[in-house]
């Protein structure tokens, strides 16, 4: 993530002002008593609200923190289009501690040119707060006479939803390092000089991000001062390994004239190691203090971790298939009225699973005439899968147990966290039952060749959960499927995920609700939960894998560390890795971009020409 | 887990790469099959001023032609074309009825396409080759063409300008080598498309074409003109009525011209996609 920050007043000037100006301060604080406890501001960074590719779509976030006690939360972002679909749900963990301030930017990753309504809420401990704006996106950007011409019909103005709250909610936090002091003072106090912002532009030489044996580390900056006055300070790159460990670290002395631009090119001292590294780009100027975070590769081909596989992982899977075909499907498909559409039938089918779980999906079917490839949808954490009306494909959107409200509580009667549910013990822990869930979702199609289906043309694909779920699908039965689609799975090298996520201010999910359970069952320890999740781990399903895999990882993924999906992916079999693309976002975290979204259509019809005949 | 809606977000993406096709590769690896049936005829033309002109009462020229396209996805981005036509001409000029039939001009090619970002919007680079399959030496009969190898070039844009919609903006040039007459031709055309649901689409194209060569002759046979400009409007609906086929009829006429043969004219296809 994106960290930015800025300071409005030198700390210096302003205690000698304080001090000269004290007893008129006094007087003025007494006189204005409607001092805000939380002054929570959001602006387009471009002030028409107008983006484009080059101006990509920022926000500029201001909070100034009155309270006594420090603030942490979260601040939530919802983009809906012109149509009002929701197109991008994106959340930041924020701190900010008490008397302090914070200024940071966050951009939007969106690329399809369009008019966007933007919503965000902030949440935090005592204070909550939504507003409201508007933004369009044009692409490419036009010639000068043209933006001349152009209105851009949206307000910039936010409507402001404020709430003020005593929760005590507890809210994940991270901390921000370098909060300056707030003055109890609005925002728009801060004098015409200090208006502005450093932009900074840092490029790897490598799009992908990616660089191999003696290809040199090289980025290319440039700093924009937009501020009215000179800036003069540090700019300083620091490279990090996934643990957290100081590599290495370049720094240069910075001088901006006022609105000045600078370009220069830096080489990062050579790492020896394959791994992903961490890079904080930290520039720190009169007014402005700014880190931001990036990533890049180094032979990730090469990462080496050790292969935390249990000598009986495969006798424990050939058992738990041979249990779940024991189990009667059961199979109960009923058109739902309500989902279908116009061309496509949409069935809800219910059947059992390991242990006689009840689960169900969403069967689609194009109306018109022919066979179909089928498309198997699994869906995130705890995330329920609608369905998925097609044109040229069948889809089935599975939802695994547990989703469904009816069959939550004899599943989980103790309303357990999903990924700790008897973690305590490998035959009974819950994702046994649903890597079985999705197995069987496909048993089903290979009984119903008669709705439709193409079963020569299967493939299956998910994000973050979804993608491990298909991952895992296509290993347990990988002559039944063509092609698998998985975009920043999880789940994967538990032990060095927990290592890498432990390291960090705050502790993401899901490691995090491990060890708060580890935590809480003293009779469990951490080897023990190991012992389960190694038989659950995503790498060691991946060399079971015979069908071609189209695999995403963000290089700032939060939730899993790069260098262990990197690692789970070159773990497939022989035979799938020629036949499979990994596709790496050097500058997005767990999410993918709308291109490679888009990219993914060309990739589900290329890999249904070819039946799977065996 | 973190709320991003990666799957929704790829489906949405996914169908709205599906269902708007301008020229879009055809898929690596896939084939399109398509069959036409073209209808032309025209009693009357436009004079080198452009203005209307009747033929002798009782002349006209008609043209039936078969056609069977095929276009095979060689890569992601590359597809390579091969069009075998066949025509029936029939020519009533001065009241005496003359006909002629046989395989046209077949033309091969490749189009390289190149998309942007998010793959919505496509630059295509169209090369082709026309070999004729027959000759002009029997000045009886109607010629069914040229008669002449040529080449031509045509580069495209394919997008969507608004929501379930397409448009292709082409130019191309085409060059035939055999007559020191040529001609050289230039062709611009802006097309329109727009999904009235998931399968039908309805499209409307304007052409202009320009033919410039020494010999400034006209027939009444419009295919073999050389020298004439002109510009016609076409207007189609293609509905897809199986998961691999889908017909498609349209209509067009010749809006103004000089030099050219005042044509209304009808074509029916069938694109079968396979697999």
């Amino acid at each position: 993530m994106v960290i930015k920050q800025k300071t409005t007043q030198l700390i210096g000037l302003l205690s000698l002002l304080f001090m000269v100006f004290l007893p008129y301060s006094v007087t003025a604080f007494q006189r204005n008593k409607t001092v805000p406890d939380l002054v929570f501001k959001i602006d387009p960074t471009n002030k028409r609200a107008n983006f484009n590719a080059r101006f990509p779509i920022k926000y500029k976030v201001n909070i100034i923190n009155n309270f006594k006690t420090d603030q942490e939360g979260t601040l939530v972002y919802t983009v809906s289009n012109s149509k009002g679909e929701e197109v991008l749900t994106n959340s930041m963990d924020l701190k900010v501690n008490a008397r302090k301030k914070l200024a940071a930017n966050f951009e939007v990753p969106l690329d399809i040119e369009g008019d966007y309504q933007i919503k965000a809420t902030l949440a935090t401990n005592d204070y909550s707060e939504t507003q409201e704006g508007e933004f369009s996106y044009s692409g490419p950007p036009r010639k000068a006479k043209d933006r001349k011409n152009t209105v851009n019909p949206y307000s910039t103005a936010w409507s402001a939803d404020k709430i003020f709250e005593n929760s005590t909610s507890n809210v994940n936090a991270l901390n921000v390092e370098s909060t300056k002091d707030a003055e109890p003072a609005l925002i728009e106090e801060d004098g015409p000089e200090e208006e502005g912002e450093i932009i900074s532009t840092v490029k790897a030489s490598r799009v992908s991000g990616l660089y191999y044996d003696k290809d040199p580390v090289k980025y290319s900056v440039t700093i924009n001062n937009r501020y009215k006055i000179k800036q003069e300070g540090t700019f300083n790159m620091i490279v990090e390994d996934e643990l957290g460990n100081h590599i290495s670290e370049k720094k240069t002395k910075l001088k901006l004239g006022k609105r000045g631009i600078k370009h220069f090119n830096i080489t990062l001292p050579k790492v020896s190691e394959a791994g992903v590294y961490n890079l904080k780009v930290a520039i720190n100027t009169t007014t402005y203090d700014d880190t931001s975070l990036y990533a890049f590769g180094y032979n990730i081909n090469k990462i080496a971790r050790p292969i935390n596989m249990p000598p009986d992982f495969d006798e424990f899977w050939k058992n738990t298939m041979e249990e779940l075909a024991k189990v009667d499907p059961q199979y109960k498909i009923n058109r739902d009225e309500g989902l279908s559409t116009k061309n496509n039938d949409v069935y809800r089918v219910d059947m059992m699973s390991l242990g006689n779980v009840p689960f169900f999906g969403y069967l689609s079917v194009p109306k018109l005439s022919g066979k179909y490839p089928v498309m198997v949808a699994y869906g995130g954490y705890k995330k329920d899968v609608p369905p998925l009306n097609l044109v040229d494909f069948i889809s089935f959107s599975v939802n695994v147990r547990g989703l469904e409200k009816k069959s939550f509580e004899p599943f989980n009667p103790d309303n357990k966290e999903q990924i700790v549910l008897n973690i305590e013990n490998k035959e009974e822990y819950v994702y046994r039952g649903i890597y079985m869930d999705c197995v069987r979702a496909l048993d089903f199609i290979y009984a119903h060749a008669d709705m439709k289906m193409d079963l020569t043309r299967i493939i299956t694909f998910g994000g973050s959960q979804g993608a491990t779920l298909a991952l895992v699908a296509a290993a347990l039965m990988p002559e039944r499927i063509n092609s698998v689609v998985a975009s920043n799975p999880v789940f994967v090298d538990w032990k060095y995920s927990l290592a890498v996520l432990k390291k960090k201010p705050v502790i993401k999910f899901p490691i995090n609700k491990i060890i708060e359970y580890i935590d809480q069952e003293k009779d469990l320890s951490e080897e023990q939960a190991f012992e389960t999740l190694h038989y659950f781990d995503l790498q060691n399903f991946t060399p079971k894998v015979k069908a071609s895999v189209n695999y995403a990882v963000g290089l700032l993924d939060e939730f899993v560390p790069p260098g262990s999906a990197f690692s789970a992916y070159f773990k497939l079999s022989p035979y799938a890795q020629p036949k499979s693309e990994l596709y790496v976002f050097p500058k997005l975290g767990h999410e993918i971009p709308v291109s490679h979204a888009s990219y993914m259509g060309i990739w589900f019809s290329e890999k249904t020409v070819k039946s799977n005949k065996k | 887990m973190r709320k991003y809606l990666i799957i929704w977000f790829l489906m949405a993406t996914l169908l709205s790469t599906i269902t708007t096709r301008a020229d879009y590769p055809i898929g690596k690896g896939r084939t399109a099959i398509i069959g036409t049936y073209n209808y032309f005829f025209s009693n009357k033309y436009f004079n080198d001023a452009g203005k209307i002109v009747n033929y002798p009462a009782g002349d006209n020229f008609q043209s039936h032609g078969i056609a069977l396209n095929f276009a095979h996805g060689i890569g992601r981005n590359v597809d390579i074309m091969l069009s075998l036509p066949f025509a029936i001409q029939n020519l009533t000029g001065s009241g005496i009825k003359t006909n002629n039939a046989g395989l046209a001009d077949i033309n091969f090619g490749l189009s390289f396409h190149f998309p942007n970002v998010n793959y919505q919007r496509y630059f295509t680079i169209k090369v082709n080759g026309i070999i004729p399959a027959y000759s002009n030496q029997d000045s009886t009969k109607p010629f069914l063409g040229f008669a002449s190898k040529g080449a031509s070039i045509a580069l495209n844009y394919s997008f969507s300008p608004f929501t379930d919609g397409f448009a292709i903006i082409e130019a191309g040039y085409t060059r035939f080598f055999d007559e020191i007459d040529g001609p050289n031709q230039y062709r611009g055309s802006v097309s329109l498309g727009k999904m009235i649901n998931q399968n039908t689409n309805v499209n409307f194209t304007f052409a202009h074409q320009i033919s410039q060569s020494a010999n400034k002759s006209f027939n009444q046979n419009i295919f073999v003109n050389k020298n004439f400009s002109g510009g016609t409007l076409s207007v189609g609906i293609s509905k897809r009525i199986t998961r691999t086929i889908t017909p498609s009829i349209s209509a067009f006429y010749t809006l103004y011209g000089k030099t050219l043969g005042l044509g209304v004219g009808g074509n029916f296809s069938l694109i079968m996609r396979l697999p």
